[in-house]
């Protein structure tokens, strides 16, 4: 079947036809049946003005961010003087800016951690089982942050730097200013779906020859047994935070990119 | 710089500054309409209180006498794929009690269903602790990702949600399976659980000392653990320390054993832990 590239004042698709035959500049023929009813012929869809994207408003994939150290625990506060119990766990956070996106509302993101895509409370550094340190990645309507949390024994867990990345994609409301179909290779450029697609933001898309590649996970990434963690980073390695000691397959990833 | 699009051979392109920027031969990601999405404001992650046990900590310092009264946190594992089971007692087992953690089921939570042909969840959190554990002796259990904002775990649905020395909670928004062709379900899975620290000593890995009589030290063996069967003496896999119930002198008021005219007393308070706010999950389709 023919791929096909239909725009109307209501709509926009570029499809595989559907079975049937017809007129192809009616909608209503049953080849165009992807273009009247998407969600029923899913899998025909190559774009459709009715679905959303992941277009890229905003991107840096080298973000270097320093953690501080975070102090040993020392004290020791149960048992009286005789028979002490020492406490030997302390944590640290730190909220540090990634980017500034400025767009007003809370976006959609993903965030990079030395090229590989995060999952969120991703370890980001790593001296032992008791001493690691995660990140979990946050939007504001302004910006894209990182709130750290390090963890460690009664001894110091070290500074370290850590490259980050971010992709801030809009949410992508068709704009009425737009036209429905707009193909030049300057001005406006190329517009699908009044603004659904737009050329100069390339959005996530899976991988062909040349990409560069990111991983996201379809599937669970963390499993908790015996007070412990284990997380699967998106190369497939994985860390165990305390006293772990139990299993979790890998999780499968697809790989995606966004032409950035 | 090259700016063009393409169309040739069943195949559509669309460059931008020398860079691929659409192409159907890439298939993008894409999010089905928002009459598909699951929504919920008033979405609420809840961990229950980990079952518990005592220890007592009676001493004899030169002021006078002392003492401490803990809750201790046993061996245990909760989840949606655990069934119920009780670990052994000890000194004496209670009836269909094995080795191993305690455990307890945690079911599976319905979020919604989306599209049958869904292979990619769109997932964001915006969550808050609105029921806090009280401190246990590593202090109140640390939160793993930023409260009150939003945070994306479209990555695996896995999130990482509290840590405290050998404890561990974790939630996990999974895209469920259903017969070819009808909608699919999306739960939330929680799980939770305590190291196992394997001895029989008292807590600090001490000798259990018979302080109702005439020794000074811990002891956690002789204490109803609390369950939801019931309780019996106190589990084997003892004694990582929960929270300070009571604590007393040192003075000369009494001897502070647990039979004594002065001892520590106090009863279990919950460890429950409640996130609430708002999920976004928008599903859609890759690999297409």
């Amino acid at each position: 079947m023919s791929v096909r590239l239909y725009a109307d004042e209501f709509r926009c698709a570029i499809y595989e036809e559907a079975p049937g035959g017809g007129d192809p500049i009616d909608p209503t023929s049953l080849m165009n049946r992807p273009v009247m009813s998407p969600m029923s012929w899913l899998a025909n869809l190559r774009f459709h003005s009715d679905l959303d994207y992941y277009g890229v408003a905003a991107f840096n994939l080298s973000i270097p961010i320093a953690h501080s150290a975070v102090a040993g625990a020392t004290v020791a506060n149960a048992g009286g003087i005789s028979n002490p119990i020492y406490y030997q766990f302390n944590s640290a956070t730190q909220d540090q800016l990634l980017l500034t996106h400025n767009l007003g509302y809370v976006p959609k993101f993903y965030a990079v951690v030395d090229g590989k895509m995060a999952p969120n409370s991703v370890p980001v550094q790593y001296e032992s089982v008791n001493k690691i340190r995660f990140a979990s990645v946050y939007a504001t309507t302004t910006e894209i942050r990182v709130q750290s949390f390090g963890f460690t024994d009664n001894t110091n867990l070290s500074a370290t730097t850590v490259t980050y990345g971010v992709m801030v994609f809009r949410t992508p409301n068709a704009v009425p200013a737009f036209p429905m179909l707009n193909i030049e290779a300057s001005g406006l450029g190329v517009i699908f779906g009044q603004g659904k697609f737009v050329g100069s933001q390339p959005h996530l898309r899976v991988v062909g020859p040349g990409d560069t590649n990111f991983a996201v996970a379809t599937n669970r990434t963390v499993a908790i047994r015996n007070g412990g963690f284990r997380t699967y980073l998106p190369n497939g390695t994985y860390f165990d935070y305390g006293s772990f000691n139990g299993s979790l397959a890998a999780p499968t990833f697809r790989f995606i990119t966004a032409g950035v | 710089m090259v700016n063009a699009f393409y169309a040739q051979n069943d195949q559509f392109q669309v460059i931008q500054n020398d860079d691929i920027s659409f192409d159907t031969e890439r298939p993008s990601i894409e999010l089905f309409p928002p009459s598909t999405h699951i929504i919920n404001n008033s979405f609420t992650v809840d961990f229950p209180s980990f079952f518990q046990s005592y220890a007592y900590y009676r001493g004899n310092p030169s002021g006078g006498t002392e003492c401490e009264l803990w809750s201790i946190v046993f061996w245990q594992e909760w989840g949606p794929d655990e069934v119920y089971k009780n670990e052994e007692y000890y000194p004496q087992n209670i009836p269909g009690s094995i080795p191993g953690p305690t455990t307890r089921n945690l079911p599976r939570i319905l979020l919604g269903t989306v599209p049958a042909e869904t292979n990619h969840l769109d997932i964001r959190v915006k969550l808050t602790r609105t029921v806090t554990p009280p401190a246990w002796f590593y202090g109140v259990p640390r939160v793993m990702f930023k409260q009150g904002e939003e945070i994306n775990i479209s990555s695996g649905g896995s999130c990482p949600v509290e840590t405290c020395g050998g404890s561990a909670r974790s939630f996990n928004i999974a895209l469920g399976t259903a017969a070819v062709g009808q909608p699919k379900p999306v739960y939330l899975e929680r799980y939770q659980s305590v190291q196992n620290y394997d001895t029989l000593n008292a807590p600090g890995n001490y000798s259990q000392a018979a302080i109702t009589t005439n020794q000074s030290g811990w002891n956690s063996a002789r204490y109803l653990a609390q369950n939801d069967a019931g309780g019996n003496c106190a589990p084997k896999t003892l004694w990582m320390l929960g929270t300070l119930l009571d604590k007393k002198g040192p003075d000369n008021d009494g001897t502070k054993r647990p039979n004594g005219t002065n001892p520590c007393t106090g009863t279990l308070k919950s460890l429950q832990s409640v996130f609430t706010g708002s999920i976004i999950i928008a599903p859609g389709r890759a690999d297409n």
